[in-house]
């Protein structure tokens, strides 16, 4: 009987080392990434990866360059993208920040794109690369084609007219909320102004305000976190969800004293 | 037993006479129940000789030869003489039968060393459908909280819930209901109760910390008897106002080496009416009881106690609150050993283990959707598991020494669904599981200093350890205490201490004072958006509460004559870190008044006093009657506390013979003017009422009741009562109680 309960514990122990080392064998970067495309132009390998799936919205991407010769990981190179999606009747861009020039301690390019359309019946998305590797002084082309972006309902205009009486047409989208959870539950939302169809700049002068609502009990919330502005158009916030069920959120933007009006999510869970 | 050790004394003391004097050897027992009275005080008249009666209720006295008086006094009984007359060398032999009169407070009690029996309480309860709340609100100081014709909730001098310290049979249990609608009281029925040991704020912790007081609700238990005998008995009765009906049976098989009891109660209600002849919508309810026990003598000096108690409570109406109760159901079971005299030293021990679960739902689809629209589903539940283990160290009823270890478990969870009509459904966690340990350690010391004086001090100390293991509650919590990790440690420290002193032989006086502390409830701690229908407001619980803390000095007076007893207490309470809701926000919410959160309210005060009289004026009639007042306020806050009982009023007259007896009570409470504004009180109007109840003995074994209560028709509630829902109208009851008493034995 003894005997039994040692060996138990001797194979509990042992499968608990070998989990151990197994989990701290090298940590493959890209490994947790979806790999979205690859792509190679004269002798450089372009792979291009993101979080999850393309999805209408914020989505980071990021790009592993390896030069095919020395199977290279290049860290100092010059990117740039544009993302198109190319319509029946027009073609458009939307907002991207980033690469930086330097990758991060993996190895990889970290940039960010707000889709703000679906794939589909109405148009494709694609994304043409401009690489300059520094190392070798070379100069690279890729296009990423036919990306698959899914729809999500967290895109909205924020429509308003300047001082001119001139139309202007905020993007919006609100992120982080797709597993939402009672408490308190971090959100980003982005704001980019519609230039043209193809410039998208962000607007950092913003303030914003929340106030979710449950319109089936008529309350709202405590202790939530008004989302201020951090960098590259995102705003960072949170919304507390004291219970689950059927949420509004709406956030009130104003620039300076102006408010410029309002956008309203609804998240269901 | 008792008569053998009597023998012994006789025995081992006979040979060592001194010449000139002879001795009386006696005991004092109870009237009643035959229990020995420990501590009971022997005096001799005219003399200043005295002692007090051991652990088994005897005593030896030593006397000069000649006449004497002895008399025997205790609180809570009518006293005694008995004349003697004492030969040199010679042993006389007496024995003390003491009358309780009232039912005691238990630090008065213990004290004295033994509890008093329930002998009031068998009055009562044979005389209608009493419940286990009817018989507590007879004690002296004892408020009932109403919420609906069931399940009402004790209050000891305005202080109820987390206050209080409620066990059954020593045993620790909590109420499943995030609303209160279910205190440990109602889980117990009025039949299976033997006796009500109850303790004001903190003169009583043996049972566990507490400031407000506590209650040990002892249950029947079962019996030997020299000869195998089996008892049995059934009861039935009807009330006519709310058409209530209750049948009740309970079964002892006794024996030389055992004892088996089981008993039951099934009742059934509907709604009643109130004196305007209004039916008060959801006050009825049907609720079935069961108690098993199961008692062996291990040897000459231990035996063994095995008790199960099962309460199923259905569709019991909350006229007060936004929904009823689908169901509320309990189970309890207990073991424990004890024994006597193991060592010189050892007088008692007792060793216990026990657990129980309860569990509560709350059903509102008998409402037409009062509430916003909307059905909802409320289940909680609570599951407790602990062990004590008691020790009696000393060597004679002078000087004891009273030890207990405690240990419990607790775990209580409770959540909330809501279901609006085509939309999603709304989830919360209620009481995000918490956990909570306690171990504490009790001792007592109580020592007769000379037969006028007795001290008593108690000391206890508590560690608890408390945390929500609940995630989405955990969650939700962090909304508001994002840098708490909802887990505490506390250390809790009461002590209390009691001089007694018997002015004369009729009158005792006792000066107590007392220093008590209680844990946070899982509310208060961990509660989470708790509605209250009484303000309307939504709770939040603060884990970062304090521990509340109590000081409390007490004077009681008591005066005993053959004919009766009288009663004077005064007493003051001052807290720190008294646990109160203030209002966060007033405007968040459509459906309720606002949100407050459990907060240290600061310095909160309560005092006054309680008057009894009870007194035979002749071998047939008796007059009972007391005056309650008190006052309370919150410093910080600029307010009375909520839900103190304004003055109170009761009396009873009965006419007693042998067969029958007849009484006629009532009960009033003055105007409440003085009532707490950040709880949303509104005065409460005077009210006097007026019952009327018999009982006859129309065969042997064959019993009837009758009675009328709210013979006047008074259209009234009082002022704990929630929603200020009037109480029943008018009604007669009738019960009739058969057993083979006579034929049996
Ligand atoms: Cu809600
Ligand atoms: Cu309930």
């Amino acid at each position: 009987m003894k005997l039994r309960i040692l060996l138990i514990a001797l194979a509990g122990s042992l499968i608990m080392i070998l989990g151990c080392e197994d989990s701290e064998k090298d940590i493959d970067a890209t490994e947790d990434l979806i790999l979205i495309g690859s792509a190679v132009d004269n002798e450089l390998t372009v792979d291009l990866y993101s979080d999850e799936g393309l999805k209408v919205g914020l989505n980071k991407l990021y790009f592993e360059l390896t030069d095919i010769a020395s199977e290279d990981q290049i860290t100092e190179a010059q990117i740039t993208q544009k993302p198109i999606m190319h319509m029946e009747t027009m073609n458009h861009s939307c907002p991207v920040a980033g690469p930086e020039s330097t990758s991060n301690s993996d190895g990889l390019f970290e940039s960010e794109v707000v889709f703000i359309m679906a794939s589909g019946m109405m148009g494709t998305w694609d994304d043409t690369v401009f690489v300059e590797n520094y190392d070798a002084n070379t100069f690279h082309t890729v296009v990423f084609e036919n990306l698959t972006v899914q729809e999500t309902d967290m895109k909205k205009n924020l429509v308003f007219e300047d001082a001119d009486t001139n139309q202007v047409i905020y993007i919006v989208t609100l992120n982080g909320l797709d597993d939402p959870k009672v408490g308190l539950n971090d959100l980003v939302l982005t704001v980019h102004k519609k230039q043209t169809m193809m410039s998208f700049p962000e607007v950092a002068d913003l303030s914003v305000s929340i106030n979710p609502q449950m319109p089936d009990m008529g309350h709202g919330s405590e202790g939530n976190v008004d989302p201020v502005y951090t960098e590259n158009g995102k705003y960072e916030g949170g919304v507390a969800f004291s219970m689950t069920g059927y949420w509004t959120i709406d956030f009130t933007v104003s620039q300076g004293s102006e408010e410029l009006g309002t956008v309203q999510y609804a998240v269901n869970f | 037993m008792q008569l053998i050790s009597k023998f012994l004394i006789i025995l081992i003391l006979g040979g060592s006479l001194v010449a000139q004097t002879g001795m009386v050897v006696g005991q004092v027992v109870d009237r009643s129940t035959g229990l020995p009275l420990v501590g009971a005080n022997i005096m001799v008249q005219a003399s200043n000789l005295g002692t007090a009666a051991d652990l088994e209720g005897l005593f030896i006295i030593m006397l000069p030869e000649g006449n004497a008086i002895i008399s025997c006094s205790m609180i809570g009984y009518a006293p005694v003489t008995h004349p003697v007359s004492v030969i040199t060398g010679e042993t006389r032999d007496l024995t003390f039968e003491l009358k309780p009169v009232t039912i005691e407070s238990k630090h008065f009690v213990t004290v004295q060393g033994e509890k008093t029996s329930g002998h009031m309480l068998g009055h009562l309860q044979q005389t209608n459908l009493s419940t286990t709340e009817n018989l507590i609100s007879m004690i002296e100081g004892v408020s009932l909280i109403a919420r609906g014709s069931y399940a009402q909730e004790p209050s000891i001098r305005g202080m109820s819930g987390g206050r209080m310290n409620v066990t059954i049979n020593g045993m620790k249990s909590f109420g499943a209901c995030t609303d209160r609608m279910d205190p440990i009281t109602s889980y117990v029925e009025a039949d299976a109760l033997n006796s009500i040991e109850i303790g004001k704020g903190a003169l009583s912790i043996q049972h566990g910390s507490t400031v407000g007081g506590s209650l040990n609700l002892t249950m029947n238990q079962p019996k030997y008897a020299s000869q195998q005998s089996t008892h049995w008995q059934i009861k039935g009765g009807l009330d006519h106002g709310s058409r209530e009906r209750k049948f009740s049976f309970s079964w002892n098989r006794t024996s030389p080496g055992s004892g088996l009891s089981l008993s039951g109660a099934y009742r059934k209600a509907e709604d009643y009416a109130a004196a305007d002849k209004q039916i008060v919508p959801f006050t009825g309810f049907e609720k079935m009881n069961l108690n098993f026990g199961y008692k062996k003598r291990l040897n000459q000096k231990s035996q063994l106690l095995f008790e199960l108690v099962s309460d199923d409570a259905y569709d019991v109406g909350y006229s007060a609150l936004p929904m009823d109760v689908g169901y509320a159901r309990l189970r309890m079971a207990g073991f424990s050993i004890n024994t006597s005299g193991i060592s010189p030293n050892i007088l008692k021990a007792e060793w216990k283990v026990y657990g129980n679960a309860i569990d509560h739902w709350m059903d509102d689809s008998k409402r037409e959707l009062l509430f916003m629209d909307m059905h909802m589903d409320m289940p909680g539940f609570t599951r407790t598991a602990g062990s004590y283990i008691d020790l009696l160290l000393g060597k004679s009823a002078q000087s004891l020494l009273k030890l207990r270890s405690d240990f419990y478990w607790t775990s209580s969870y409770a959540d909330m669904v809501m279901y609006p009509e085509g939309s999603s459904p709304m989830e919360m966690v209620t009481w995000p599981g918490v956990e909570r340990w306690n171990m504490g350690q009790f001792m007592e010391y109580q020592s007769i200093i000379i037969p006028k004086i007795n001290v008593n001090l108690s000391l206890r100390y508590d560690l608890f350890h408390s945390m929500a293991t609940n995630e989405m509650g955990q969650d939700e919590l962090h909304i508001f205490y994002p840098d708490n990790d909802l887990e505490r440690l506390d250390h809790l420290l009461s002590a209390n201490a009691h001089l007694a002193y018997n002015v004369t032989n009729n009158w005792n006086s006792v000066l107590s004072f007392a220093s008590g502390q209680r844990m946070p409830t899982v509310s208060e701690a961990y509660g989470y958006y708790l509605y209250n229908p009484v303000d309307g407001y939504l709770y939040l619980g603060n884990p970062d509460l304090p521990v509340e803390a109590s000081q409390q000095v007490e004077w009681q007076n008591s005066l005993t004559s053959s004919h009766g007893r009288m009663s004077l207490n005064l007493y003051f309470y001052k807290f720190s870190h008294y646990i109160f809701g203030q209002i966060m926000s007033e405007d968040a919410f459509s459906y309720a008044n606002g949100w407050k959160k459990y907060v240290d309210g600061g310095v909160a005060q309560i005092s006054g006093l309680e008057w009894s009289i009870l007194h035979r004026f002749s071998p047939h009639f008796i007059f009972q009657g007391g005056v309650n007042y008190e006052e309370s306020y919150l410093d910080d806050f600029q307010d009375f506390l909520p839900l103190i009982p304004p003055l109170e009023v009761h009396g009873s007259l009965t006419y007693e013979s042998r067969r029958f007896w007849v009484q006629m009570d009532t009960r009033g409470a003055a105007l409440q003017a003085n009532n707490s504004k950040v709880s949303g009180e509104n005065p409460t109007p005077a009210f006097l009422t007026l019952n009327l109840k018999g009982e006859l003995d129309l065969l042997p074994g064959l019993k009837l009741n009758l009675g009328v209560n709210n013979l006047t028709n008074q259209l009234y509630h009082e002022h704990l009562d929630w929603g200020d829902v009037y109480r029943p109208g008018r009604s007669g009851f009738i019960s009739i109680t058969l057993d083979n008493g006579i034929m049996g034995q």
